[in-house]
């Protein structure tokens, strides 16, 4: 594309990740400089660089100056994208994608699982009528959205992950497959959808934002905020937040009703000497150091220390003893039995905190284990025949936690996890997508008198569970 | 390697420590000793066994970072063999299917499922505790170690240091090797293995003496945009041979940290520790350049090949250090010879170049692939495509030998 080519245009191409500037005068780079922090020579080959995600904003820069550019970056051009899924948007759906489009078609939108998410994306696509990519975070979430998006755009959608490397004008990726593969489909797409966009601020991930020139970006998760804080960042790699409503305001009509329920139960007389041995032992190791493993840099003194001292490794152990208890103690298995056979006609997800608690629940209920190390096939089988009832129950660690759709679930037996609100709230999420009759219920197993109540009462501190 | 959720370092400023254990310290050793001894009596049983006595959790968040290093230097030194009795998954899942029919008519209890269990089991010739055992005994972990490479506490922390090393460079913008009174052949050796991870780099020197004072900056994997993953492990790969390089200076700049990632510097002084036996940090030299001397010597010829232990000084300010000297026995002619596996096409352009304005060296650069693909061609260059053969080597080091020029 050719603007104002009156004199010396300034050459804008992409190259691996990056935006090359070429045939600049000193002025317009100290200008450019200015405005843009990131920009400066490569010294392999003395070109000026920019970041790719910066094409949108030098553009606009150019345009609103009146410099003449030749834009050898864009690789792709607009084109019409006619949904074949004759579905009416309902209104947060219509809504979101207004603020979107009225915040210059970057941002994100924050909605509950299983209040359709993935046609808010088709909206975005439609009404961007640029080549799209979709990046999710897992294989299985991306061939649910192959076969999402192919159906509703009637054409052939390409894959990048999974062993596939097929781009098309719309494209679906894992986060992995799509930084890894930035420097070749980075100025393809003139739309980047993010799923799950709280995935995207890793340090790795993110690079699939910052090599790509996409000045559309549209993020969505339920979940936005990360406990490490590095959420910030979003409002840089996609936009700022645009559109937020919470399970609360659409438990009923969008998504299924919904109740959660604390089980309480009691150690064994053996398991809870054990239980208050180790916690002694534990106690009694830090009380002599002096800290605590809540006190500032207390967790991290507490681990250097078991990795040199023999004293500190017994303590170590405490800890660790503590909480197999807590994971897989009888009264919580004995629940689990009770629960299932409360739910005998329903679709159960079994979530625990570790793979070793799951594979022992599998074993001793006689349910399907489905963990990171579970093959495709096995994966596919298991997920197929969680949906037709051939398997209803499905025990699971951290798999499930987001994104794998499975709307017949209705029943979450929650025996361990993270003491993290984004967790919980994700593995509610998992239930709670509409049904015809389904009233979802999340059961959740706490050990009474451990430090399970407070790890409850922390990860519950979020208003879909006031 | 260690991968990043194991390098453990301290950032001073904008330098860079890796926390490297000391060999000598009495607590370190101890604990190598202790999960020497797990892995020692793990021999015949499941890797989960290691995970279970080193308090179930090697792979959980918690277990101290240290340990996991050091488990996975260990790890690596398993063998490891499937269990021997397993379960399809689609045979587990048949029985997942009967339990639910019995659990959708309610009542499906322990004792219930213990008759199913042992049903089962009887198929497949073992009891119920096998059975179970069995179910997911295809699952990472339980395979068998069936042989363990033992190693002394004191080895364990100076492999665990260069594993920790070679973990820090996967975080590196570039990685400098200077060398001031390094032996040509230690040169040599560095820029074989370079090639032989097909690194890129650049090579400075003094003009005057070129031998000294010699730089080799290789470009890191966070300078790159394609594939820095393979680039970053073939770089990784590549540390041993640059630490083995007795009073070299190593210094790398890294991408460190996450919010937001910041550049620091490491650097490394090959007389220091935490590599007092650096001998044996070398790999063995590399079977290509071994399999193209045992070549020549097969082949009946005029002409004595020889590993070139020389620094070139050509065209403007570049430095060439060639793979091999051919001397003809006969008539004293002579040619310089460079194998070039992995090459970019600007790259070697303006090495012809350079080499072609620098008449007193007989040079042959010889390269993988063909002419007719890279597009252009030189009479100093000859292709190939698997191996350069001796017939066809002979035949371009004839046409470009030159004997060396008076003085």
């Amino acid at each position: 594309m050719i603007n104002a080519p009156a004199i010396d245009p300034v050459l804008v191409r992409f190259v691996c990740g990056t935006l090359t500037l070429g045939g600049m005068g000193s002025p317009l780079i100290g200008e450019l400089a200015t405005r843009f922090s990131e920009m400066r020579v490569d010294p392999k080959d003395g070109a000026w660089r920019l970041p790719a995600i910066r094409y949108r904003q030098l553009i606009e820069f150019f345009v609103a100056k009146g410099i003449a550019f030749l834009d050898q970056a864009r690789a792709y051009n607009r084109r019409i994208f006619n949904l074949a899924d004759d579905r009416t948007p309902f209104e947060h759906q219509s809504e979101a994608i207004a603020s979107w489009w009225n915040s210059g078609g970057r941002g994100l939108v924050v909605l509950p699982t299983g209040t359709g998410k993935s046609l808010v994306a088709n909206l975005a696509i439609q009404k961007t009528g640029r080549p799209s990519l979709v990046v999710c975070p897992t294989i299985d979430l991306m061939h649910q959205w192959h076969i999402q998006l192919s159906k509703t755009f009637g054409e052939e959608v390409g894959l990048a992950g999974g062993g596939f490397l097929d781009w098309r004008e719309i494209t679906v990726s894992t986060y992995d497959s799509a930084y890894l593969h930035v420097e070749k489909w980075g100025n393809r797409f003139g739309l980047i959808v993010f799923d799950e966009a709280h995935h995207l601020p890793g340090p790795t991930t993110q690079l699939a934002a910052r090599g790509a020139i996409a000045p559309f970006r549209l993020g969505l998760t339920a979940t936005p905020e990360r406990e490490d804080g590095s959420h910030v960042v979003m409002a840089d790699l996609i936009g700022p937040l645009v559109y937020e409503r919470g399970i609360h305001e659409l438990s009923g009509e969008h998504l299924a009703d919904y109740q959660t329920n604390l089980v309480w139960v009691d150690l064994s007389g053996e398991e809870r000497q054990q239980y208050d041995h180790e916690a002694c032992l534990l106690k009694d190791y830090l009380a002599t150091k002096g800290y605590s493993l809540g006190s500032s840099g207390g967790w991290n003194r507490f681990i250097r220390e078991s990795s040199r001292s023999p004293e500190a490794r017994r303590a170590f152990k405490s800890f660790l003893v503590q909480r197999r208890i807590l994971q897989q103690c009888e009264a919580k298995m004995q629940a689990v039995e009770d629960l299932l056979e409360r739910h005998h006609k329903d679709r159960v997800l079994l979530f625990t905190a570790d793979n070793a608690t799951v594979y022992k629940v599998a074993k001793r209920f006689l349910v399907p284990a489905l963990t990171h190390h579970t093959k495709p096939a096995e994966r596919k089988e298991i997920l197929q025949a969680f949906h037709d009832g051939r398997l209803p129950v499905l025990a699971t660690s951290r798999v499930l936690n987001e994104g794998v759709d499975v709307p017949s679930a209705g029943v979450a037996i929650v025996l361990s996890g993270s003491g993290t609100v984004r967790e919980h709230v994700q593995r509610l999420g998992r239930i709670l997508r509409k049904h015809e009759g389904k009233n979802a219920v999340l059961h959740e197993l706490v050990v009474r008198g451990t430090k399970e109540e407070f790890v409850s009462r922390r990860r519950r501190n979020h208003d879909a569970y006031q | 390697m260690l991968t990043s959720d194991l390098v453990r370092a301290t950032v001073y400023k904008a330098s860079l420590r890796p926390s490297f254990l000391a060999e000598g310290d009495s607590a370190w050793l101890q604990s190598a000793e202790e999960l020497l001894e797990m892995f020692r009596r793990a021999v015949g049983s499941p890797i989960a066994f290691i995970r279970d006595e080193m308090v179930e959790a090697i792979e959980g968040e918690d277990l101290p970072v240290v340990w996991k290093g050091l488990a996975r230097v260990l790890e690596a030194r398993c063998h490891l063999v499937p269990a021997e009795k397993q379960v399809t998954w689609q045979a587990r899942l048949d029985l997942f299917a009967r339990a639910a029919i019995l659990r959708q008519n309610s009542g499906f209890d322990a004792e219930k499922r213990a008759e199913l269990v042992s049903m089962e089991s009887a198929q497949i010739g073992a009891n119920s505790l096998e059975f179970l055992e069995a179910l997911y005994a295809d699952v990472p972990g339980h395979e068998t170690i069936s042989a363990f490479e033992d190693i002394s506490a004191r080895r364990l922390l100076e492999e665990y240091n260069l594993a920790l090393a070679q973990g820090v460079v996967l975080r590196s913008e570039w990685l400098e090797v200077e060398l001031q009174k390094g032996s040509t052949r230690q040169i040599r050796n560095l820029i074989n293995a370079a090639k032989f991870h097909q690194l890129h780099w650049d090579l400075t020197a003094d003009s005057d003496q070129p031998e000294k004072n010699i730089r080799i900056r290789f470009d890191g994997p966070m300078s790159l945009f394609d594939s820095t993953t393979k680039y970053g492990i073939r770089l990784a790969c590549f540390l041993p041979t640059a630490l083995a390089v007795e009073e070299a200076k190593i210094s790398a700049s890294l991408i460190w940290g996450k919010r937001p990632a910041r550049k620091v510097i490491w650097e490394y002084h090959g007389s220091k520790v935490p590599f007092p036996n650096r001998h044996r940090l070398a790999p063995p030299a590399h079977p290509e350049i071994k399999g193209l001397h045992k070549l020549w010597q097969s082949t009946e010829n005029d002409w004595e090949l020889d590993a070139c232990c020389q620094v070139l000084p050509f065209g403007e300010s570049q430095f060439w250090i060639p793979d091999y000297l051919l001397k003809n026995r006969s008539d004293g002619r002579k040619v310089f010879v460079e194998i070039l596996a992995d090459w970019k096409k600007d790259r070697l352009t303006k090495m012809i170049q350079g080499l072609s304005e620098s008449p007193e060296i007989p040079w042959l650069l010889v390269a993988k692939g063909s002419s007719k693909r890279a597009g252009f061609d030189h009479p100093g260059l000859g292709w190939y495509r698997s191996f350069p053969s001796p017939e066809k080597l002979l035949l371009w080091v004839e046409s470009r030998a030159i004997k060396p020029l008076p003085g």
